[in-house]
């Protein structure tokens, strides 16, 4: 009997590397794991877990299970997790188990940590790690019960070594007709980019509202981005007025980034975007106007158009 | 010639004994059944938690004669506000005048003749008038000019019937009383809406049918007068009785003071704030039953100008619903989003005629939802940095002299003679643009002269976001810091370009028992001015207006100082906004709004900056660094906004020494 099911994401091509970290603390958890794979046509991504260690792949295939639906997802996660007798069911941070892993754990009845990210031994049971307080403090929390629903912080644990012997692909079968009907899919809206995760890159271009619109905005913010292999990000004032889309948008109400480089075109510097950018380790400010606020906090502030500096810039990193 | 001093009028002469008897039944019936009614409310209103009220009769006196007696409130340029003075005056008059005769008419000395007599009739007459014009008026605005925000039943149109006809029936009696007892043209002509009908329209009808008349109008009036004391209670009309005493029954404090959890009451109970209705106390409670759905608070309201789920007066409605029906959970009728949209600038609270404390009301709802942890994203992450950073930023407080790099700003420390501490706030210290407002400022009192000096990393948030999204806690255990660092430096005069730090350190500090006198920087920077220790060359030409804060303006009442500064008074090209002073419209920051997230139409910057592009202005100064903030990107979002320049009133004053000094 397995100790642990680690539920993997994917988008239907291929696995998401950052759900692997998870597989990680199963391993430090110890005992045996299982893999688990929900979707429709998903044989591919079966078969490339095949050798991170697992004693089997577990895969609910129907044609029900083509689109996450939460409550069905979730269903499925705790029949399976039935049928194991699994005590950890672990996930790695993301919106996909946000979703998903709590109704699972309201169906098995057991607790749930959110954001793990490392296990203690603490008097002869284990207690987990998670960030309080936006991060500034740590709490150490025990559960109680059998079972727990666990899921990990992607940053905290390494990606899981490749190199075991193939382990088995074991399918799990559903029936359609009777997981829960309370959500319908409607549309995918998917970005095609082949830029990093903006929370995860190493360097960031961001632009504000002097990029005007969203051809601008790709031409000038994205082809600084590409040429540095960097994400992209944009300001509130930015994504109001549809330059870009609302993933993008960095600072109190958005994202928090904290990359080796952040670049930050025609942004002026409102507080509420310097609290998603203060951790940056070099902040490079390009604008027109010499009292921008940003200055205070740019490391290099470039005074000038960026209509012809950013061209530029483009041009020779290009040719460098 | 008339004999003036016999001239009076018959009380009950035409009703028979037994009729008066079966009158004075059904008149005190009605009574029954309006003491009945009221108290069956304010059994309701008792089952708050105990006191809540106000205890000095003198301030029920003067309230009551403001707001009740003069309706300070209730006066505006509005078809309403005339119609309700006109109901109002006419009721008033008309009740006293009736009592009058029934304490002539039965007491031992009958005083209803003569000048009095006539006096008193032509009195009557005239506010009868009132009253029945009010009536038609208010008829008319429910009919054609009902604005979406006022209260409306079809029970109204039968309030405003009975008040009509009582008018009429009133009118019928009098002229069939001129008409069948005869009087003398001379002193008929007193009761001059009487003697009218009576000479147009009974002239041909004999005294016998005019007195058969006179009785069936008579009847009913009086049937009318019983049927609307019952009404009274009934829906809106109960303000006439629930408005006074809320009046006079509301705790006197200043209007930007939140009071404070007792935190022995917090342990007993494990209660803080406002889950159940019971946990409110019972004047808030009464003040439920006070509202009569006017809207003016609703007009007043930023949130619900920008379709956010929040109007204060379905605030007070709901909750008297619930109480009503006898519900408890308040959440269960106020939604969490409602209660998070409020941005606390007092705008309801200044507005409503019968003094509700909307603001009061959200903030103990809003302290149960803190408590029971229901707050999360930016607003939350905020209050966690004010408790582990001491500042809603999260930076280090360290860092919270960067702003003052390379101007040598006196601390507490190396200048402890200081006159003045000068409060920078959080904003100032940490946002880059607030910052340049700090070091404006310092320039300025530099060179005044003024001696003064700052705490450094020693201040912290004074915990003003914190109280007004709800955690009290986080909020006193500020205070007590702060109180005890003010008091350990020995400070007496405090200075702050923050509105918010000024209503806290001036209005909440003294309940943690720190007493200082404190004052806005643009109270401070006018009286530089004003007695030439820094010059105000003027303006440069350029259209400029005001955007007063709330927590300056209007909860503190402070509008010159702000206006001397930008040398309103001597410049042609000064633009006063619509609402201006201790009317102005809050810039959608207040109640910890700074850190939530808002949808583009739903920004309350976005409408203040219209309103000040409409003025022509090229430069909005204003004295608050979240006001700045805020209208900065309101401008910036607003077609015509991006060349407005937002200024500080001290960045203002500045740019004027150098002007003047080169």
């Amino acid at each position: 009997m397995a100790e642990s099911l680690v539920l993997i994401e994917h988008d239907r091509q291929q696995v998401k590397r950052s759900s692997l970290h998870a597989i990680t603390l199963a391993q430090q958890l110890g005992g045996e794991y299982e893999l688990l794979v929900i979707g429709h046509v998903v044989n591919k991504i079966s078969s490339s877990l095949v050798s991170l260690g697992a004693t089997s792949v577990i895969v609910a295939d129907d044609p029900a299970l083509a689109e996450p639906l939460a409550d069905r997802y979730a269903t499925v996660i705790a029949e399976a997790v039935r049928k194991s007798g699994a005590k950890n069911i672990l996930g790695t941070s993301s919106t996909f188990s946000k979703d998903i892993l709590p109704r699972a754990a309201a169906l098995l009845d057991a607790p749930m940590v959110t954001d793990v990210v490392a296990i203690e031994q603490m008097d002869g049971s284990i207690s987990y790690r998670r960030p309080i307080n936006a991060g500034s403090m740590f709490a150490k929390v025990k559960v109680e019960g059998e079972r727990r629903v666990l899921t990990v912080r992607a940053a905290a644990f390494e990606t899981p070594a490749a190199n075991a012997a193939p382990c088995p692909i074991v399918r799990f079968d559903v029936d359609a007709e009777s997981l829960p009907n309370g959500m319908r899919f409607i549309s995918r809206e998917e970005r095609k980019s082949d830029r990093p995760d903006l929370t995860e890159a190493r360097v960031v271009v961001s632009g504000g509202r002097p990029l005007k619109d969203k051809e601008t905005f790709e031409r000038l913010v994205g082809g600084l981005a590409d040429a540095l292999g960097g994400a992209i990000g944009a300001t509130r004032a930015a994504v109001d007025a549809g330059m870009a889309p609302n993933d993008y948008q960095i600072g109190q109400t958005g994202k928090v980034v904290a990359p080796e480089l952040y670049i930050a075109l025609g942004i002026s510097g409102a507080i509420q975007h310097l609290a998603g950018i203060k951790d940056s380790r070099i902040i490079v400010a390009i604008n027109k106007d010499p009292d921008a606020p940003i200055c205070q906090t740019a490391t290099y502030f470039l005074v000038g158009d960026l209509y012809q500096i950013v061209p530029q810039l483009i041009e020779s990193i290009r040719r460098a | 010639m008339t004999d003036i001093n016999n001239a009076t009028r018959e009380v009950f002469g035409n009703i028979a004994p037994w009729m008066r008897v079966v009158f004075f039944i059904m008149i005190a019936a009605s009574i029954a059944v309006l003491v009945w009614q009221v108290v069956s409310r304010a059994w309701l209103w008792q089952k708050g938690r105990q006191g809540g009220f106000e205890r000095d009769w003198r301030v029920w006196v003067q309230r009551l004669a403001v707001y009740a007696a003069a309706q300070k409130r209730v006066h505006k340029k509005t078809l309403g506000a005339l119609l309700h003075l006109l109901l109002f005056s006419g009721f008033v008059v008309l009740t006293i005048g009736t009592t009058l005769l029934a304490i002539a008419d039965d007491g031992p000395y009958y005083f209803h003749h003569g000048w009095y007599y006539l006096i008193y009739e032509l009195t009557m007459d005239i506010f009868g008038v009132a009253f029945i014009v009010g009536c038609l008026l208010a008829m008319y605005r429910r009919a054609f000019k009902r604005k979406p925000s006022l209260g409306h039943n079809r029970s109204d149109w039968w309030l405003l019937g009975v008040l009509l006809s009582l008018g009429i029936t009133g009118f019928a009696v009098e002229a069939l009383r001129l008409h069948y007892t005869q009087v003398q043209p001379g002193l008929a002509r007193w009761s001059i809406v009487g003697w009218l009908i009576e000479v147009n329209l009974l002239r041909g009808i004999d005294v016998a049918t005019a007195q058969t008349m006179h009785l069936a109008a008579w009847w009913g009036h009086a049937i009318l007068v019983a049927v609307f004391f019952a009404t009274i209670p009934v829906d809106r009309f109960l303000h006439v009785i629930t408005g006074p005493l809320n009046i006079a029954g509301r705790p006197e404090r200043p209007m930007g003071t939140l009071v404070p959890l007792n935190m022995e009451e917090v342990e007993q109970t494990g209660r803080t704030g406002v889950h159940r209705l019971a946990d409110f106390n019972r004047q808030q409670l009464l003040s439920l039953d006070s509202c009569m759905e006017c809207g003016r608070c609703e007009d007043a309201c930023p949130a619900t100008a920008t379709g956010k789920p929040l109007s204060p007066k379905a605030v007070v409605i709901d909750l008297r619903n619930l109480m009503s029906i006898g519900g408890e959970d308040v959440h269960r009728t106020i939604r969490d989003e409602t209660l998070w949209a409020c941005t606390m600038c007092q705008a309801c609270v200044q507005e409503c005629p019968v003094l509700i404390g909307h603001v009061d009301l959200i903030s103990d709802m809003r302290r149960d939802l803190i408590g029971q942890g229901k707050l999360s994203g930016p607003p939350a992450k905020a209050l966690q940095q004010i408790a582990s950073q001491s500042n809603p930023y999260g930076r280090s407080n360290a860092e919270r002299l960067a702003w003052a790099e390379g101007l040598e700003v006196p601390t507490a420390e190396s200048n402890p003679s200081f006159e003045y501490l000068l409060w920078v706030g959080c904003a100032a210290s940490f946002d880059p643009r607030a910052q340049k407002v700090a070091r404006a400022t310092v320039q300025l009192l530099k060179n005044a002269g003024v001696n003064f000096a700052v705490l450094g990393k020693e201040e912290t948030c004074t915990g003003d976001p914190a109280r007004r999204i709800g955690d009290e806690f986080l909020f006193q255990q500020r205070a007590h810091t702060n109180v005890d660092t003010l008091t350990r430096r020995n400070v007496k005069k405090i200075v702050t370009p923050c509105p918010h730090c000024y209503n806290t350190l001036k209005n909440e500090y003294p309940q943690f028992g720190g007493q200082y006198e404190v004052q806005h920087h643009s109270t401070l920077l006018a009286e530089l001015v004003e007695v030439g220790r820094l010059s105000n060359s003027g303006s440069n030409g350029d259209p400029i207006t005001l955007h007063d804060p709330c927590y300056l303006a209007r909860v503190n009442g402070e509008v010159d100082a702000t206006r001397a500064v930008v040398g309103a008074t001597n410049d042609p090209q000064y633009r006063e906004m619509p609402r201006c002073g201790k009317k102005t419209f809050c810039c959608g920051a207040g109640g910890g709004r700074m850190w939530f997230e808002e949808a583009p139409s739903q920004r309350v910057s976005v409408l203040r900056s219209q309103e000040a592009l409409a003025t022509g202005a090229r430069t909005l100064a204003t004295a608050c660094p979240f006001c700045l903030n805020m209208m900065t990107d309101g401008m910036a979002g607003t077609q015509g906004g991006e060349n407005v320049k937002v200024l500080d009133i001290a960045e203002v004053l500045l740019s004027r020494q150098t002007r003047a000094s080169r």
